[in-house]
């Protein structure tokens, strides 16, 4: 397979040993996860609930809640080590080195703010003209398929569909390194799916940012990613193309994934 | 037309504005004993609003549900035995105070099913034909998982033998592993009961698995409605293709 040419905006995304647990001494949740996703690149991290994969986009981003912390391991964006900053700049990497799409957008959006709005701070992280920044959160809105008299509305008047979909338009205006999407199409029906998915690919392909893709649904996995690895019990057991992990040289987690999939198809 | 067996949904209509226009502007679905019919859409087109007037959480502004051929009346206990809906999200149907157990009980205390000292075992009889393991009958929500408690939802509505059973998006929150389990406890329910079920969903993994019609709710009416085969074959209603082509295959054949 070809490499994606790296964008000048593609990020290198390093995690090294990340190990969380429960209070420090407490049962290990995250056990010496490591992986690489070069700049430009795209990587899916399946995985059953439980194993591991939210704890894992939480801790990329320092985002954390007591009892649980991270007790060894660098998360490295670009040759720097998220975990060695204070928090005034980890806030300013969060969103521009790494922007997260959570499964439930309703929580990410203001309820209180036109969406174009949001989109358009969003912008000013990195322009700070607000005509400017404007510009861009309105192209960024088209270009995942939502006009200006939707922008104009509010989150309570979009579908999950739509909001997800204003997420990755915030994404866009904020040109991030790395893209991390957790479950972003979960609970949508198929054509939502797709939009979302479509507007993923369209963010991707502009911005050049590498992916890690969090889901446990391999077929919209499957749109975006050819790679994967599989998250069990806190460890990461399997790496390698989606397309061998029905036959099994991947091991038992990746295999239990994907005939679940195959035969739920039958 | 009075001696039909199942559910039948007579000319639905329901609107939420005065005067606006109507979420349900005319909806019309027989199911029979023993069926399962997939009802699908697109996102606000109206599915769950038809799932809460069919069990009375929402009165209809015209037009009748019957069961069994008799006018459902939800005002009347009695006749809510026959019709049991489960929600999406498991927690909000289930107290976080009870165990699993408890949470069975209480329609058999509440609807007088069986004698009294017979219930908490009836109770464990509907939790293990469900799947959740003896072990887990004496816990609280919180302490399991959404499949386990999906599945209690499930013993808690079948508890009072309903002829009629609206599902109503119940696995689109657990990871496939647990979509398959509960999928194959319905999948037993499906195909051995002489219940009329509506299967709310959007996930044509589990519609082809467990229905034998594929109903599909557009502008406020039932559009189409043919058998699961003739759906996935694509031989439905312009919308419903629509609906399998934006569905994406698998990463291996």
């Amino acid at each position: 397979m070809v490499k994606p040419l790296a964008s000048p905006n593609a990020g290198h995304l390093k995690v090294e040993g990340l190990t969380v647990s429960v209070g420090g001494p407490g049962p290990t949740l995250l056990e010496d996860v490591s992986f690489d996703l070069p700049p430009g690149n795209r990587l899916a991290l399946l995985g059953t609930s439980g194993s591991g994969k939210s704890v894992t986009a939480s801790a990329l981003l320092r985002l954390l809640r007591p009892p649980l912390v991270v007790t060894s391991g660098r998360v490295l964006v670009d040759d720097v080590d998220l975990y060695g900053l204070d928090g005034r700049s980890m806030r300013e990497h969060r969103g521009r080195s790494l922007f997260m799409i959570f499964q439930s957008p309703g929580t990410a959006l203001n309820p209180c703010t036109n969406i174009l709005t949001q989109v358009r701070r969003a912008a000013e992280r990195r322009e700070p003209s607000r005509a400017a920044a404007l510009t861009i959160a309105a192209q960024a809105l088209d270009a995942v398929g939502l006009n200006l008299r939707q922008g104009l509305q509010f989150p309570f008047e979009l579908s999950g569909g739509m909001q997800q979909r204003v997420l990755v338009a915030m994404a866009l205006a904020l040109e991030p390194r790395v893209l991390l999407a957790d479950e972003p199409t979960t609970g949508l029906d198929s054509l939502a799916q797709r939009e979302v998915l479509r507007a993923l690919e369209v963010m991707l392909e502009r911005t050049g940012a590498s992916l890690l893709f969090i889901t446990h649904d391999l077929r919209a996995a499957n749109v975006l990613c050819r790679n994967a690895m599989v998250l069990d019990r806190g460890r990461l057991v399997a790496k390698g193309p989606l397309s061998d992990f029905l036959t099994g040289q991947h091991g038992p987690a990746a295999h239990a994934l994907a005939r679940s999939a195959a035969e739920a198809d039958r | 037309m009075s001696s039909l067996k199942g559910l039948s949904i007579r000319h639905l209509r329901k609107g939420f504005a005065s005067g606006g226009h109507a979420v349900l502007a005319d909806v019309c679905l027989e199911i029979g004993p023993g069926e399962t019919v997939a009802l699908i859409g697109r996102s606000g087109a109206g599915k769950t609003t038809l799932a809460r007037c069919i069990v009375g959480l929402e009165v209809a502004d015209h037009g009748d549900v019957l069961v069994d051929g008799a006018r459902y009346r939800p005002a009347d206990r009695g006749a809510r035995r026959a019709v049991q809906l489960v929600w999406q999200d498991p927690s909000g149907s289930l107290s976080p105070f009870r165990t699993l157990r408890q949470s069975v009980v209480e329609p058999l205390d509440g609807f007088g099913i069986g004698a009294p000292s017979t219930r908490a075992r009836r109770a464990e009889e509907l939790l293990t034909s469900v799947g959740v393991p003896f072990g887990m009958f004496d816990r609280a929500p919180h302490e399991l998982s959404g499949g386990e408690c999906q599945r209690a939802v499930l013993a808690r509505a079948l508890a009072s033998d309903p002829g009629v059973l609206v599902l109503d998006e119940p696995m689109s929150a657990l990871d496939p592993p647990r979509q398959a389990e509960l999928s194959q406890v319905l999948a037993r329910l499906t195909k051995e009961s002489q219940r009329a079920i509506l299967f709310i969903s959007h996930d044509l993994t589990a519609v082809r698995r467990l229905s034998s019609r594929v109903a599909l709710l557009d502008g406020g009416r039932i559009v189409d409605d043919v058998a699961t085969p003739e759906f996935f074959a694509r031989r439905g209603h312009p919308i419903a293709r629509q609906f399998l082509e934006a569905w994406p295959p698998l990463p291996f054949s």
